[in-house]
């Protein structure tokens, strides 16, 4: 094979092994880190299974702290907090449930779901804070603070 | 996706069963990395890759 003059020379500054090991370790994080978001796409609207949605949530920001990756925690992150809002606009928007026919929508004025939905958030703030991410710190205290109100309103109201 | 709608609403053990064993299958990937080229090769090659042009942090 015929190199570029450019190619050489970024040959020449690089070390051929480090190249060989980014190619051969980085398509298997990519695999990884993927299929982890596709098994939490999959879960999110599943109130049955929202302790797997959980765990994957919880070994992904496992890795991002073991590894420093602050790349792939910024992107889990990201789709948590985008999955929490589709919840609360479905919340708004009952009717959308009802057209979708979800079997067990993940709905949040239930208290089972609150519970799953209060501890990943508590297992992300606490991720956030080690991983020193302050914007998503403050951002999963605010639907930590949501979520704690809405089930104070209930214990209130069941009391009344 | 067709396979989550179907089911959902069929066989919720299936699905469940499904998503264990991608869970295991995908939680293996990185233990095998840790154990065949170790936890500072692995960090070293992701830090590497934060200062590429999709690393660069904008949320902070």
């Amino acid at each position: 094979m015929d190199a570029t003059p450019e190619e050489l020379q970024l040959l020449a500054n690089c070390e051929l092994d480090e190249i060989i090991d980014k190619n051969r370790l980085i398509p298997r994080i990519d695999f990884h880190t993927s299929v982890s978001k596709i098994i939490l796409d999959t879960l999110r609207q599943n109130s049955k299974l929202l302790h797997l949605y959980n765990l994957v949530a919880t070994k992904l920001f496992e890795f991002c702290l073991k590894f420093n990756s602050q790349r792939e925690y910024r992107r889990l992150a990201e789709t948590l907090h985008s999955h929490f809002q589709q919840l609360v606009k479905a919340k708004k928007n009952p009717e959308t449930f009802v057209n979708s026919k979800i079997p067990y929508p993940v709905k949040l004025d239930d208290p089972e779901c609150q519970k799953f939905l209060l501890e990943l958030r508590k297992t992300q703030i606490e991720y956030a804070l080690k991983m020193e991410h302050w914007t998503d710190a403050y951002r999963t205290s605010e639907i930590i603070f949501m979520l704690i109100n809405k089930q104070e309103k209930k214990v209130v109201r069941s009391h009344l | 996706m067709h396979f989550r709608n179907m089911t959902q609403h069929q066989s919720m053990s299936l699905l469940e069963s499904v998503v264990n064993h991608l869970i295991k299958k995908n939680n293996g990937i990185v233990k095998q990395i840790e154990q065949s080229d170790g936890v500072e090769k692995l960090t070293k090659i992701l830090n590497e890759r934060e200062t590429g042009p999709d690393g660069v942090d904008n949320t902070q």
